[in-house]
């Protein structure tokens, strides 16, 4: 028997917030029971916490066949070392061949440490998650600057972290059936200590992810004003790739992408954005997408509805005149 | 106090070879990771205020010295880098590895800090992994940090919220950008840089072996790099500014878009 055919199962991180379960956790549980129906092998879920009252089975309405509880107050609140404890304790007793984790900070906190003391492959970010059946191998596949990549990891188990928003959640079926299985652990408090939570207060009062119109300014265009007399004409919002908002030229938090906010207004002008991957996933379920890019085989024009090959700042003004007319 | 401060060469242009998947470094000049900058900062200011050592912690081949001069010129004391064929294709286990093997050689290191990223692969994989090799606590995404006794207080920045934490040193910690605003070195610190040391250690001198670094080392192998699949047809508008425009409001007020 191979090593790695000792490990079967697939696994999924349930994330809280308060006494929810984040929309990201209940995206892995969409991909996750795909991958075990294809593998033919059980879903299971990990979820910890204090008092969880009915997650469990709500758990199970989302597909999961198996849900792992793990109750204490110390659970409350996340912190890097108990959590830690337990995920890896349990991956090894119950040797799963797929671990998923939602990308979020606690994802990103969480999974890293414990694949390293797992010894065993991570790949980051994923947007999305294939079989290879005949060799149970998942194939993660990952935003790589202006391509994707496709990651293998020949360890088990295979961990990755998801990006939220590629995929939706599941259909709650109240009548699924599964196992809760609660487990008792002896957890300690851990050496980190919690001393203040305050809620972040965005000194930018517009909230992207909910306009129905973005602009999107990326490197391509110097003249931040044109996009903003743009935006006005069309009722819409400023957004910006990475490099504009490193840069300083528009707040952080109207970057669009991987680390920044995913987006899916009616309408998106990506006006100067060739199309990094790292971007892409954050804009490209919007609903018309329109691309002016100078350079014809620039990616965003791969997930555009209109493409226009020029300088934005030559077409936005032209653009402008003729919305106006 | 000495502190370890990780430091990463990234292309400052993106190109990748299409056949082998992989970066193309050739021709391209390397800078440091962005978010780097901002974790030797914190170093300096730290340092101002309860003393100690700086050293960069870096792996790549001998051109990133030029890369580690930066930090020196910002005010680092020495450099380490890690430099040998060996290393080459490391994922971040490995990078992590041959990293924290460095750092425990180093005396006395009580803080180790990280960018929360990099620019290239952006994993934020190698800042919990060398904590985990180290055995000791990390703090990510830290926006303030504050050093009292031998404690930490630092301040998350996470989606929706803040969060302030207390560990005990040694431990490592993770920077935001939004953390300081990196200083530009001068061309006298840049000269004077000159004359710090950096160290270059190859596997052997950090007693790693062959199958705990590098490609061999890395349980992850990137299989296929390719172009994201057109997911809508596009349509592409030819003609003058002004036909395009024109098409284009047209088609947008029809939609009922503008």
């Amino acid at each position: 028997m191979k090593e790695t055919d000792r490990y079967r199962g697939v696994w999924v991180f349930a994330e809280r917030k308060d006494s929810q379960v984040i929309k990201g956790s209940l995206e892995l549980l969409s991909l996750g029971r795909g991958l075990a129906d294809e593998l033919q092998v059980e879903l299971s879920v990990l979820l910890m916490g204090d008092r969880l009252g009915g997650i469990p089975e709500e758990l199970i309405y989302y597909g999961a066949d198996v849900v792992y509880v793990i109750e204490n107050p110390i659970l409350e609140r996340y912190t890097t070392s108990p959590y830690h404890r337990i995920v890896c304790d349990l991956i090894t007793e119950n040797k799963p061949e797929i671990v998923l984790f939602s990308a979020t900070h606690l994802g990103m906190d969480l999974a890293p440490r414990a694949a390293c003391e797992l010894k065993t492959g991570l790949s980051a970010h994923c947007v999305d998650l294939k079989m290879d059946k005949e060799n149970r191998q998942l194939l993660q596949i990952c935003p790589y600057f202006d391509y994707m990549a496709t990651i293998v990891t020949d360890t088990r188990p295979q961990m990755a972290t998801v990006q939220p928003g590629i995929t939706s959640p599941p259909r709650r079926d109240d009548s699924r059936q599964g196992k809760t299985v609660r487990v008792e652990f002896k957890i300690e408090p851990g050496d980190i200590k919690i001393v203040e939570v305050e809620a972040r207060k965005e000194e930018d009062t517009e909230k992207i992810e909910e306009a129905d119109v973005i602009v999107a300014v990326g490197r391509g265009l110097k003249d931040m004003c044109l996009a903003e007399e743009l935006a006005s004409v069309l009722g819409g919002v400023l957004g910006a790739t990475q490099p504009i908002t490193d840069a300083g030229l528009l707040p952080q938090s109207r970057m669009i992408g991987q680390t920044g906010k995913i987006v899916q207004p009616k309408l998106y002008i990506a006006c100067g954005i060739s199309g990094a991957g790292q971007h892409i996933v954050g804009m490209q379920n919007s609903g018309t997408i329109v691309a002016i890019n100078t350079d014809e085989k620039a990616p965003i024009f791969k997930v555009a509805d209109y493409g226009i090959v020029g300088d934005a700042s030559k077409v936005i003004p032209a653009l402008i005149e003729s919305l106006k007319g | 106090m000495n502190i370890v401060v990780c430091v990463k060469q990234v292309p400052e242009e993106i190109r990748i070879n299409k056949t082998k998947g992989t970066l193309i470094r050739d021709g391209i000049k390397g800078v440091i990771n962005p978010c780097d900058k901002n974790a030797i900062e914190l170093a300096i200011t730290l340092k101002e205020k309860h003393g100690g050592k700086i050293t960069l912690v870096s792996m790549g081949p001998k051109d990133v010295e030029n890369t580690l001069t930066h930090g020196l010129a910002m005010g680092a004391d020495q450099a380490v880098l890690v430099c040998d064929r060996v290393c080459a294709g490391a994922d971040t286990l490995a990078t992590a590895f041959a990293l924290a093997t460095v750092i425990k050689k180093l005396d006395n290191v009580q803080l180790v800090l990280c960018g929360k990223e990099t620019a290239d692969s952006g994993t934020q994989h190698v800042g919990p992994q060398i904590a985990h090799y180290l055995g000791i606590p990390q703090v990510t995404y830290v926006v303030t940090l504050l050093i009292e006794d031998s404690k930490i207080l630092a301040k998350r920045q996470l989606k929706d919220e803040y969060e302030t934490v207390e560990t005990g040193l040694p431990a490592l910690v993770t920077v935001v950008k939004g953390i300081n605003e990196p200083r530009m070195p001068t061309y006298l610190n840049i000269y004077e840089a000159s004359k710090k040391d950096t160290h270059k250690w190859c596997a052997e001198d950090l007693g790693l072996k062959e199958d705990e670094v590098g490609i061999q080392g890395s349980p992850t192998r990137i299989t296929k790099v390719f172009a994201p699949e057109a997911k809508r047809e596009c349509k592409m508008l030819r003609g003058s500014i002004e036909d395009i425009s024109g098409s284009l409001a047209n088609d947008l007020k029809s939609k009922g878009l503008a």
